[in-house]
C-alpha cells in the first residue's frame, strides 16, 4: 500500500482502538522489562546516593541501562521507523523507578528521598534516537550514541549528586555527606565492607579519575549496544516468520 | 458491509442473531467486545494492584513482621489463598473461552471462502487486547519487584510468604504468564491462519517464546525461594539467582513478534472495510 493509503486508513475508528491498545502494551512492557533489567544489574547502584561513586556506578550504571533501552530503540526503529524508543524506554522505566520509590522506600520503608533518588537516562536516549534519525545507521549510533550515553551519564547525574558529596569531618574522619547518609540508614542486605563504595587506591588521582571512569563507560557502552540490538533481533524480529513444524 | 455481504446461510448458522447479541453487549462472534475487554481488563488490573498496595500499608508493620503469629496467617496468608482463586479463575475461564475456533469464522469460510473483515479485525483486537492486559500486570511486576528490594533492606530474610513476596510472587508474576498465555492461546484458536496460512501446520515461535518470559520466571521464584531457604547468600544483592529474573522479561519482546504479524492483516481489513472491496482476509503465511 502507499503511504497516504496507509495515512488515510489510520484515521479510522478500529485503527485509533489499535493504537491505544499498543500504547497501552507498550507502556507496561517497558516499564517492566527496562526497570527489572536494571533494578537487578545496576541494583544498590541506582537505589542509594552513597553507592555512587566514581568507579563502578559510572560504568555499570549506564551500561545496565542502555542494554534494554537498546531493544526499544532497535525495535521502534525496525517496526514503527520512528526514532524514539529509546526516550520512550528511558521515561517509563524513570516513571517506574520514581513509583518504586516513593510509595516503597519512602512510602513504605521511610527512607528520605534524597537517599533514594534513581538516575536518569533520558538526556542519553534523546541523543541515542537522534543520532540513529540522522544517521540512518546502526553503526554510526553505535560510536557515536552508544559511546556518548556512557560517556555523559556521570556529568547528567552529577548535577544531582554534587551536594551530597560535600566533605565532612566527623569524629576526626572525613568523608561525603552521602557517606554519613549511608552509615544512618542501616541496611541488613548491604555489608560492613560495602559501606564504604568510594574506594581509596584511585583517591590519588583526585578530581580526574571520573574522567577515566567514564572512558571506559563509553567504550562499553558502544559494545552493549549491539548485544540490546541482538536481544531485539533475536526475539523481537526473528520469531515473526518462524513456525515449527512437525517433520 | 458485513450485512450486504454475509449470506443468509452464514447469518443462519450464527449462534445468535446479531440484534439479540447487540443487546447482550457481545460483538457477532459471542465474545467481549475487545475495547471492553481492554477496559475491563486494564481497570481490574490496575485497582487489584493498588488495594493490594493499600493493604500493604494498612497492615505491613502491624501484622506483617512475624510469619509465626496467627494474625500473619490472617491477614496474609488470606489475602495469598484471595490471590490464587483468582488466578486459577482467570486461568480457567481463559482456557475454557478460546479453546476451540471460532464456530463464526469456520462458517464464513465454508460459505464465502473468507472471513468477513471487521469480524476478523475483532479477532485480532481482543489478540491485542490481551496483550495490553497482560502489560497492566507487567506494570505491578515493576513496581512490586522493587518494593521487594527495598523490604529486604529494612529486614533480614523471612519466609517466602512475606508482605512484599505474596504480591509479586503470587500474583502479579503468574498473572503475566497466565495473560501471555491467554494471548497466544487465542492467537492460536482464533487467529492461526495468519501465522501459518490457511490449512498450514506447525506453532510459530512468537506463540512459545511469548508466555515463555512468564514461565522461566515463575520458575526462578521457585530457584530463588530454594536458594534463600537453604543456604546464605546475603552477601549482595545482585546474587546469581536473580539474574534470569531480568533475562525472563527479553522473552516478552516476542510479543512485537506476535502483534506486528498481524499488522499488515489489519490494513488489508481496513482497507477492504472502507472501500467494501472483497477482502484478501485468507492469506497464506
Amino acid at each position: 500500500m502507499k503511504a497516504e493509503e496507509l495515512t488515510a486508513l489510520g484515521q479510522h475508528r478500529m485503527a485509533k482502538a489499535f493504537d491505544v491498545m499498543l500504547l497501552c502494551a507498550l507502556v507496561g512492557f517497558f516499564t517492566v522489562i527496562p526497570h527489572v533489567s536494571r533494578m537487578l544489574y545496576m541494583g544498590d547502584w541506582d537505589f542509594w546516593v552513597d553507592w555512587k561513586d566514581k568507579l563502578w556506578w559510572p560504568i555499570v550504571g549506564p551500561a545496565s541501562a542502555l542494554l534494554v533501552t537498546t531493544v526499544g530503540h532497535y525495535l521502534a526503529w525496525y517496526y514503527l521507523r520512528l526514532p524514539l524508543g529509546a526516550t520512550f524506554a528511558a521515561v517509563f522505566v524513570l516513571i517506574g523507578a520514581w513509583i518504586s520509590r516513593i510509595f516503597s522506600f519512602y512510602g513504605l520503608e521511610y527512607y528520605p528521598l534524597n537517599f533514594v533518588w534513581p538516575a536518569t537516562t533520558i538526556p542519553m536516549a534523546l541523543a541515542l534516537d537522534l543520532i540513529l534519525f540522522w544517521s540512518r545507521s546502526y553503526l554510526v549510533t553505535s560510536f557515536v550514541g552508544g559511546f556518548l550515553w556512557g560517556f555523559i551519564f556521570y556529568p547528567i547525574n552529577w548535577l544531582m549528586l554534587m551536594p551530597f558529596l560535600q566533605p565532612i569531618t566527623l569524629f576526626g574522619k572525613t568523608f561525603t555527606i552521602a557517606d554519613l547518609m549511608g552509615y544512618y540508614f542501616v541496611r541488613p542486605q548491604t555489608p560492613e565492607y560495602l559501606r564504604r563504595i568510594d574506594e581509596g587506591t584511585l583517591q590519588a588521582f583526585l578530581g580526574q579519575r571520573i574522567w577515566i571512569s567514564v572512558l571506559m563507560a563509553g567504550v562499553t557502552c558502544t559494545i552493549v549496544y549491539w548485544v540490546g540490538i541482538g536481544i531485539g533481533k533475536a526475539l523481537g524480529v526473528m520469531p515473526l516468520n518462524k513456525v515449527i513444524r512437525q517433520t | 458491509m458485513a450485512a450486504t455481504q454475509t449470506s443468509a446461510s452464514v447469518e443462519s448458522q450464527a449462534v445468535v442473531p446479531k440484534q439479540e447479541q447487540a443487546e447482550q453487549g457481545k460483538t457477532e462472534h459471542g465474545e467481549m467486545p475487545f475495547m471492553r475487554f481492554m477496559v475491563i481488563g486494564s481497570s481490574l488490573g490496575l485497582l487489584s494492584q493498588f488495594l493490594i498496595r493499600l493493604w500493604q500499608g494498612e497492615w505491613w508493620f502491624p501484622v506483617g513482621l512475624d510469619a509465626t503469629t496467627p494474625e500473619f496467617a490472617t491477614y496474609w496468608l488470606g489475602l495469598l489463598y484471595l490471590e490464587c482463586v483468582v488466578l486459577i479463575a482467570v486461568g480457567v475461564i481463559g482456557y475454557l473461552s478460546y479453546r476451540k475456533p471460532c464456530a463464526i469464522c469456520t462458517a464464513y469460510k465454508k460459505e464465502l471462502g473468507r472471513i468477513d473483515p471487521e469480524h476478523e479485525l475483532n479477532h485480532i483486537g481482543k489478540l491485542w487486547a490481551t496483550v495490553a492486559v497482560a502489560a497492566i500486570f507487567g506494570f505491578g511486576v515493576s513496581y512490586f519487584a522493587e518494593q521487594d528490594a527495598s523490604w529486604h533492606q529494612i529486614v533480614v530474610r523471612d519466609t517466602a510468604f512475606t508482605p512484599s513476596h505474596i504480591p509479586l510472587f503470587f500474583y502479579t508474576f503468574p498473572m503475566l504468564l497466565i495473560m501471555t498465555a491467554i494471548s497466544s492461546w487465542y492467537a492460536y484458536n482464533r487467529l492461526h491462519h495468519l501465522y501459518v496460512g490457511e490449512g498450514g501446520k506447525g506453532i510459530p515461535l512468537s506463540y512459545l517464546l511469548f508466555p515463555a518470559g512468564g514461565w522461566l520466571l515463575f520458575a526462578n521464584v521457585a530457584f530463588n525461594e530454594l536458594g534463600h531457604s537453604s543456604w546464605i547468600t546475603e552477601e549482595l544483592f545482585v546474587q546469581p539467582f536473580h539474574f534470569p529474573f531480568a533475562w525472563a522479561t527479553y522473552f516478552f519482546f516476542a510479543g512485537f513478534a506476535l502483534l506486528f504479524k498481524t499488522v499488515p492483516h489489519i490494513f488489508e481489513n481496513l482497507k477492504a472495510m472502507t472501500q467494501q472491496e472483497t477482502p484478501t482476509s485468507v492469506h497464506a503465511s
